[in-house]
């Protein structure tokens, strides 16, 4: 399964450019999914097809997915309640359920989201191909960076937890275990156990997000400031090892905007190690899958 | 044999006694230790940062320990210096 992140600044015409590759990749036989994770969804305007939280098919081998970021939230907070509930049952009088309404406001749970919605579609393996309609660079950014950031934390925390354990095993060899000693090895330890579990999840996913199966596209417009986000947006891919597959450059039209034809030199020269693609402005923006998939015939393959 | 018990007692005690000395820094510098894992998970309380919040949620449910012991050496922060000079028996 290949996935493929569509990834740039607001208003390049990511979503484009997406739908364009989804329905050219569902028309040679492609089990092809489309998943928008921009909270501003313009996905279903494009294929010109009502979509919805759920995956929908849309065509034979093409199915697509507007991510809910709300019902995102509230259905990974209700993994995490279960765990509260569990450990606070004495809590329930105090209405709990209301206190974990609060927890979906907390910094960093929609990003949080937006990554267990990646996770689920990466690990599926039920499509040939998966495309991922990004928020805005700076968004994307965050989530994609969400799992080594925690891998930092965690791993800081094993270091201490190591520390505690390793105490507390120099303390019962003195006084002997007593019925009331707290845990001592990393195996009867539930703090060590879970945080190894998170561990392993984090390693998982920044393990996928970096494999030669994922790439991801930056798409940009031939202008000044777009130029300079992509090459932040470059060099963070670089920097956390993500493969870049190839530079867009959407609404090309310098005919009316001369000054594009000197910020495309730049691109070229920036990026040369990446293969460019250049889509000229249409004055129709391309609607549905026949029209989509004509753009990425005429200039993305 | 009344005398011999008493005897046995008094040296069970007083090994007792020297176990408990000869590990009462170590047990000292383990509830620092679970301070601080309590501080680092949730910082936020105290306003130094805090992991991810997602981590902090998921540790949480687990840490009852670790919060009692941090907030038994919060209570006594006002008098550190009173804290050392007893465990060092000043």
């Amino acid at each position: 399964m290949k996935v493929k992140f569509f990834v740039g600044k607001g208003g390049v015409g990511k979503t484009s450019v997406a739908a364009s590759y989804a329905a050219y990749l569902s028309s040679k036989g492609y089990r092809t999914l489309i998943v928008s994770l921009d909270p501003a969804h313009n996905l279903g305007d494009i294929l010109d097809f009502a979509l919805c939280d759920d995956v929908t098919r849309v065509d034979d081998d093409l199915f697509a997915r507007e991510v809910d970021i709300d019902r995102e939230i509230a259905r990974y907070l209700s993994k995490i309640a279960a765990g509260l509930k569990a450990t606070y049952r004495y809590l329930s009088v105090l209405n709990l359920e209301g206190y974990i309404d609060i927890l979906k406001f907390s910094p960093g749970m929609e990003e949080q989201a937006i990554l267990e919605a990646i996770k689920r579609h990466i690990f599926s393996g039920e499509f040939d191909f998966v495309l991922f309609d990004t928020a805005p660079t700076g968004h994307t950014l965050r989530v994609l960076s969400l799992p080594s950031v925690s891998l930092i934390w965690v791993e800081e925390l094993i270091k201490v937890r190591r520390v505690i354990l390793d105490r507390r095993r120099m303390i019962e060899r003195v006084k002997g275990k007593m019925p009331d000693s707290p845990p001592s090895e990393e195996e009867e330890d539930e703090v060590m156990k879970e945080l190894k579990r998170i561990k392993e999840e984090c390693l998982a996913i920044e393990e996928k997000l970096k494999s030669e199966d994922v790439t991801y596209i930056p798409i940009l417009n031939a202008e000044e400031v777009p130029l300079i986000e992509t090459e932040r947006l470059v060099s963070f891919l670089r920097r956390f090892g993500m493969h870049i597959e190839r530079i867009i450059v959407n609404k090309y039209m310098p005919e009316r905007i001369p000054k594009q034809a000197e910020v495309i030199k730049e691109i070229f020269k920036k990026f040369k190690d990446y293969e460019i693609k250049v889509i000229p402005y249409m004055d129709v923006s391309p609607r549905g899958l026949k029209a989509l998939r004509e753009v990425c015939l005429t200039c993305l393959i | 044999m009344n005398l011999f018990k008493l005897f046995k007692d008094f040296l069970r005690g007083f090994c007792q006694g020297l176990r408990e000395n000869a590990v009462s820094l170590i047990e000292l510098e383990c509830a620092e230790y679970e301070n601080i894992f309590a501080l680092l998970v949730v910082g936020g309380l105290v306003g130094i940062p805090s992991p991810p919040t997602t981590l902090t949620i998921r540790i949480l449910p687990l840490l009852e320990r670790e919060m009692k012991v941090m907030s038994s050496i919060t209570l006594n922060l006002d008098d550190l210096f009173g804290r050392i000079v007893g465990y060092f028996e000043v």
